[in-house]
């Protein structure tokens, strides 16, 4: 009998962040070997911060990446300011979610955009997509340059921004500012419905498959800054227990943690926020998913597109809500002391759950601390999905059908490989 | 002939700060009030945002280049820019951008794009200033640039050099303003 072996060697996945692999060896219409390899070198940010002062560490964390600091910094300040003498002012959580939402607008605008459109429209890049698609491009980069606006008024920049500290923030943005960035949110709202509409109108690939969902949720809005952990099956944790349940270790061929919940892969980021908490949708937000069809939870990975959208648009809402409540605080925001002690933090990077755990000495220096990112929480889902979604496809189309098919899968997640590495290459062998 | 945004894009490490530095130059001379002068930490969607078809406008970066000597300076072409660099989230070169705004019909009519040659490897973030050669070719380029604006002709007719070579693009990782 002649064997029939194929081997697909993607050695740079392209439109993701970092650099990984991913190779793929089927013999005789059987997947014999699917291996994802993460070969960023790791960044070592958690041994960075032990000695540092604990006032530091947001400015340290917001170097691990250039496109979600601002989930980095949050998720640092949630577990300092448990140990703080005092909590910040009351306006400080507001603008947090605020600066927050620039965050999800401008990350999801650009993946949606730049990265995940081409797939789905048929083109190899997005440069390509806008000869024929330039208002579509268009939108997306208005819509980021609006995220990158919100995350400038309260962190001075948007890249790597300086603006929070433990207590509240370095300065307070002047009332001035205010109504501007207000007339533009207004302005651009239409652009995300539109997006909406337009991610469900996509034909998207039909590809039920069973996931387990993580999310923060908390019971007054959708959660992005702070919350509860639940799981879709049925956990509901604190930041503190986080480590009863989830699980790191070490795979040959990554230099990224991969992360089980209680030995299952899971799914965290936009799709499993929506599956979880699509009833803290406010109700305009909820009018547009209605209007989609797709009805949570959802077992199609690819809908994690429709959710993006879905929350391009929440935050829009949010931070017109946020802006119009806005009054200029009459007193600067005092800078706490920290007690010594061992804290958790967690909020929702926008591809997914950004876990903390620092411990701080009596002389408010960092003796210790771990950082558990989306992207390696989602690794070993991603490899799952590509299993179920390259045998649901069928191993005996052709080596570029496969290898786009995969990319797709992939890119889907969103992932950040530079901050997992603590990711992508395809080769597939068949026969 | 005034009229134009000049945006240097640079960043804190050695010799990538150049686009800067021409920048900081720049502010040291008289220019005619509608000057505009911009500093970028790199390409990417901020750069196309502040591309406009009717704005005429100047861009300066670092070349790492072995061709020429560190501090020398000269006018390059969109084709001529490394082309090898890929789209994603984080990473977004100057080529791509460019090439971006062009297909989106965003490219300004008239863009200089100004290359100054740095050194392989002299841009390391252990690096926290520039070399005396590359500071020396950002003082020349910001003298000859502040003479081309004060004339009454159009500042650009005459190009000097002739580029082709390297790869254009910036590293940094910090933000925009406006000066």
């Amino acid at each position: 009998m002649t064997e029939r072996r194929i081997r697909i060697d993607v050695p740079a996945l392209t439109r993701v962040e970092g650099e990984g692999s991913l190779r793929l060896e089927v013999v005789n219409g059987q997947l014999v070997e699917l291996g994802l390899s993460i070969f960023e070198p790791p960044r070592y940010f958690e041994k960075f911060l032990e000695g540092r002062d604990a006032h530091e560490v947001v400015d340290i964390v917001a170097r691990i990446c250039g496109i979600c600091p601002i989930a980095y910094q949050v998720s640092a300040l949630n577990a300092l300011e448990s140990l703080a003498t005092e909590p910040p002012p009351h306006w400080v959580p507001k603008l947090r979610r605020l600066f927050y939402c620039g965050e999800w607008l401008q990350s999801h605008a650009l993946h949606i955009h730049l990265l995940a459109l081409p797939d789905f429209l048929g083109f190899d890049s997005a440069i390509t997509m806008a000869e024929q698609h330039p208002e579509t491009v268009r939108r997306g980069m208005q819509l980021q340059a609006l995220g990158n606006e919100l995350i400038r008024l309260l962190g001075g920049r948007s890249v790597h921004p300086v603006g929070a500290r433990i207590g509240g923030f370095h300065r307070a943005p002047e009332p001035e500012q205010i109504e501007p960035l207000l007339d533009r949110l207004r302005e651009a709202r239409p652009l995300a419905r539109d997006l909406t509409a337009f991610c469900a109108g996509l034909e998207l690939p039909d590809d039920p498959q069973d996931f387990i969902s993580i999310a923060l949720t908390h019971p007054d809005r959708y959660a992005i800054e702070c919350g509860q952990l639940i799981t879709s099956t049925g956990l509901s944790l604190s930041a503190e227990q986080f480590e009863q349940h989830f699980h790191e270790h070490h795979k040959p061929d990554s230099t990224a943690l991969w992360s089980d919940l209680n030995g299952e892969p899971y799914l965290t980021g936009p799709l499993a926020r929506l599956n979880l908490n699509h009833q803290q949708l406010p109700p305009v937000i909820q009018q547009s998913l209605t209007a989609t069809g797709l009805q949570p939870p959802s077992n199609n990975m690819f809908h994690s597109l429709i959710a993006r959208a879905l929350e391009i648009e929440l935050v829009m809402h949010e931070a017109i809500e946020i802006l119009q409540g806005y009054d200029y605080p009459a007193a600067p925001c005092p800078q706490p002391e920290l007690s010594a002690g061992i804290c958790f933090g967690m909020s929702e990077a926008p591809r997914g759950l950004l876990w903390h755990r620092y411990e701080v000495g009596p002389d408010q220096r960092i003796k210790a601390a771990r950082i558990v990112p989306p992207t390696s929480q989602n690794q070993a889902r991603i490899e799952a999905d590509l299993q179920r979604s390259l045998i649901a496809f069928g191993l005996n189309q052709d080596e570029e059908a496969l290898r786009l098919r995969a990319e797709q899968v992939i890119r889907n997640y969103d992932p950040c490989i530079s901050c997992a590495t603590h990711f992508l290459k395809l080769e597939l062998s068949r026969s | 002939m005034s009229g134009w945004r000049v945006i240097g894009i640079g960043s804190p490490f050695g010799d990538d700060r150049v686009g800067w530095a021409v920048i900081e130059q720049l502010e040291q001379h008289s220019l005619p009030a509608d000057i505009e002068l911009v500093t970028l930490d790199r390409p990417g969607p901020d750069l196309i945002n502040w591309l406009e078809r009717d704005v005429r406008t100047v861009l300066i970066d670092a070349v790492q280049t072995t061709a020429f000597p560190p501090g020398h300076w000269m006018p390059l072409e969109i084709d001529q820019l490394d082309s090898s660099e890929d789209l994603s989230s984080h990473g977004f070169g100057l080529a791509p951008t460019l090439k971006l705004a062009q297909t989106l019909g965003g490219l300004p009519h008239r863009l200089k794009l100004i290359g100054i040659c740095i050194a392989p490897g002299s841009s390391q973030p252990e690096h926290s200033t520039l070399s005396a050669s590359v500071m020396t070719g950002a003082r020349q380029l910001a003298t000859w640039l502040a003479g081309q604006f004060a004339t009454a002709s159009d500042p650009f007719y005459t190009a000097t050099g002739n580029g082709g070579v390297g790869s254009i693009g910036s590293s940094s990782r910090s933000d925009c303003s406006r000066r």
